[in-house]
C-alpha cells in the first residue's frame, strides 16, 4: 500500500477535526484549572445541577487536596486520551457505504431522482421522499440492511430518493426558491405523469420546508395526496442558541465581505453544528472507544458520521437564504417567506399529513417544529424519541418511526 | 455533529448525588459535573440569558 492509498483509506473527520480535538484537549484542560475555583464556590453552576455541587463540595471536605488534584489530572489526561483513541477508531473504522444503487429515473440539471419501488405492486402508494439541502440524501438510504427508503419498498409503498448531489455552474447560482420551483415542482409533476396516481411527499429536515412549499404552490393542481414532515424547522427563533445571532451577524458581514465567494464549503456548515453543544463531540467519541468495532452498533455509528461529515457546498444564495432569512429573519414562522410569489402559509395546506417532531433535537429544537405543527392541526402528528438523526438513522429507528411513517401511508 | 452514543460509559453509573468520599469517585464527579455545567450552559439560552441579565444588573464586568 503506497502513502497515498493510506491516505485515501483513513477518513480525515470529525470536521473540522482541528475544532474536535482542540475542544475536547481545551475542555479537560480547563476542568482542572477551573478545580481550585470550583472548590472556593467561585464557578458559576447552572441552576440545574446547583445542589449536586454543592454535595460535591461537601464531600470534598474530608479529601486530601494536593492527593485529590493528582486523581483529577490522571483522570482528565485518561479522558483526553480516550476521546482521541476513539476518534482515530472512527477514523480507521474499515465499514464504507456500500448499497445497491437503485436505478436512476429522471435528472433535471443537478437534481436526480431514484426509483426504490420496481419491485412494488402497481398498487402501491407512490412517495418522493425529500431530504435537506445540507448533508447528502443517503441518510434515507444510509446501509442496504438498514435503510428507511428500502424499508418502505419492502412494505410495498413505492418510493422514490430525490437527492440534490453537489452543485454545478448553473446550480451554484440557485436559492432555494430556484431549488424549488426549477427543481422539486417539476420532479412531483414528472412521477405523477408517470403513475398518474397522487404522490404521498415525504420532507426531512429542510427538506421538509421545501415540501411545504411545493404542497402550497400545487395545491389547485390536485396531485399531492399527502405531506409527510420529519423534524423540520419552522420557528427559527424558538428555543434558539444564544450564540446563534452573533453566528448569523458573522456571515452577513463576511458576505458582504467577499462577494466572490462561488460555494460554501460544509466545515462552515459544522461550525454551525458543533456549536450547539461543544461537549457533544468528546462524549460521542469517548463512547465510540469502548465499542467493539465489529459491532453493529460500530457500523452503524461510523456509517452516520461519515453521512454528518460528508456535504456538497452549497450555494451562496441557499446559505443566505438558510442563515439570514430563516435563521436570522425568522422568515417562515413570520409568514414573510415568499416562494413563486406567495407567501408560504402552512396553515393554508387542506391535504392530509403526518407531522413528526423530535422530543430531543439539537439542531431542530421540537419548540422550532411544534410551531409547524400548531398550523397544521388536522395532521396526525408523532412525537419521536432520538435526535434529529437517530430518529430516522439510528439502530432503533424502524421501530421508533419507519413503522410509523410507513402506517400514515397506507 | 450528530447525537448518537452520547452518554460515555461509565458517566452515570451511580447516582449523582450519592455520598462517597473515595477520591477515584469524587474526580469523576467532578470531571462529569464539568462538562455536563458546560454543557447546560451551551444549551440553555434562557438560564444563559438570566446569568447575563444578573451581571448586567449589578455592573459586573464579566
Amino acid at each position: 500500500m503506497t502513502d497515498d492509498d493510506i491516505r485515501t483509506s483513513i477518513r480525515m473527520g470529525p470536521h473540522p477535526l482541528s475544532l474536535h480535538v482542540a475542544s475536547a484537549t481545551n475542555s479537560w484542560s480547563g476542568a482542572l484549572a477551573s478545580f481550585p475555583l470550583f472548590h472556593l464556590g467561585g464557578m458559576q453552576i447552572h441552576p440545574a445541577l446547583k445542589m449536586r455541587a454543592d454535595k460535591l463540595r461537601a464531600d470534598m471536605t474530608s479529601t486530601e487536596l494536593d492527593q485529590l488534584y493528582l486523581t483529577l489530572i490522571k483522570k482528565a489526561e485518561t479522558r483526553l486520551s480516550d476521546t482521541l483513541s476513539g476518534i482515530r477508531a472512527y477514523q480507521h473504522h474499515p465499514y464504507r457505504r456500500d448499497v445497491s444503487k437503485a436505478p436512476l429515473y429522471h435528472r433535471i440539471g443537478t437534481t436526480e431522482i431514484r426509483d426504490y419501488g420496481t419491485q412494488c405492486s402497481q398498487d402501491a402508494p407512490i412517495v418522493l421522499a425529500v431530504p435537506s439541502l445540507i448533508n447528502p440524501a443517503y441518510i434515507l438510504d444510509l446501509r442496504q440492511d438498514h435503510s428507511f427508503i428500502r424499508y418502505l419498498s419492502e412494505q410495498n409503498i413505492h418510493p422514490y430518493l430525490l437527492d440534490w448531489t453537489s452543485p454545478d455552474t448553473e446550480t451554484l447560482e440557485f436559492d432555494i426558491e430556484d431549488y424549488i420551483t426549477k427543481h422539486l415542482i417539476p420532479m412531483i409533476r414528472e412521477i405523477h405523469k408517470r403513475h398518474n396516481k397522487k404522490i404521498h411527499l415525504i420532507g426531512y429536515c429542510m427538506g421538509g420546508n421545501l415540501s411545504v412549499a411545493a404542497a402550497q404552490i400545487m395545491q389547485s393542481e390536485n396531485i399531492i395526496e399527502s405531506l409527510t414532515l420529519i423534524a423540520t424547522p419552522w420557528d427559527f427563533h424558538a428555543q434558539q442558541p444564544v450564540h446563534l445571532p452573533a453566528l448569523t451577524q458573522h456571515f452577513i458581514a463576511m458576505n458582504s465581505v467577499d462577494e466572490k465567494i462561488k460555494a460554501v464549503p460544509m466545515n462552515i456548515m459544522q461550525l454551525f453544528f458543533f456549536s450547539l453543544d461543544p461537549t457533544l463531540s468528546d462524549k460521542k467519541f469517548r463512547n465510540f472507544k469502548q465499542l467493539n468495532p465489529e459491532s453493529l452498533k460500530a457500523k452503524n455509528f461510523v456509517a452516520i458520521e461519515d453521512w454528518a461529515n460528508d456535504g456538497a457546498p452549497l450555494s451562496p444564495k441557499v446559505t443566505n437564504d438558510c442563515l439570514i432569512n430563516w435563521y436570522h429573519k425568522n422568515q417562515p414562522q413570520n409568514l414573510s417567506w415568499k416562494i413563486a410569489d406567495q407567501i408560504i402559509n402552512p396553515a393554508r395546506l387542506t391535504i392530509s399529513g403526518h407531522i413528526i417532531t423530535p422530543m430531543s433535537d439539537r439542531i431542530v429544537p421540537p419548540a422550532s417544529a411544534h410551531a409547524l405543527q400548531k398550523s397544521l392541526p388536522h395532521f396526525n402528528h408523532t412525537i419521536a424519541s432520538g435526535g434529529h438523526v437517530t430518529m430516522i438513522a439510528g439502530e432503533k429507528a424502524k421501530t421508533i418511526l419507519w413503522h410509523k411513517i410507513a402506517l400514515n401511508l397506507k | 455533529m450528530t447525537e448518537h452514543n452520547k452518554t460515555p460509559p461509565g458517566m452515570h453509573s451511580q447516582p449523582k448525588d450519592q455520598c462517597s468520599c473515595d477520591i477515584d469517585n469524587i474526580a469523576e464527579r467532578y470531571l462529569d459535573l464539568w462538562q455536563e455545567n458546560l454543557q447546560r450552559w451551551a444549551t440553555d439560552p434562557e438560564a444563559l440569558k438570566k446569568w447575563l441579565d444578573n451581571i448586567k444588573d449589578q455592573n459586573i464586568k464579566p
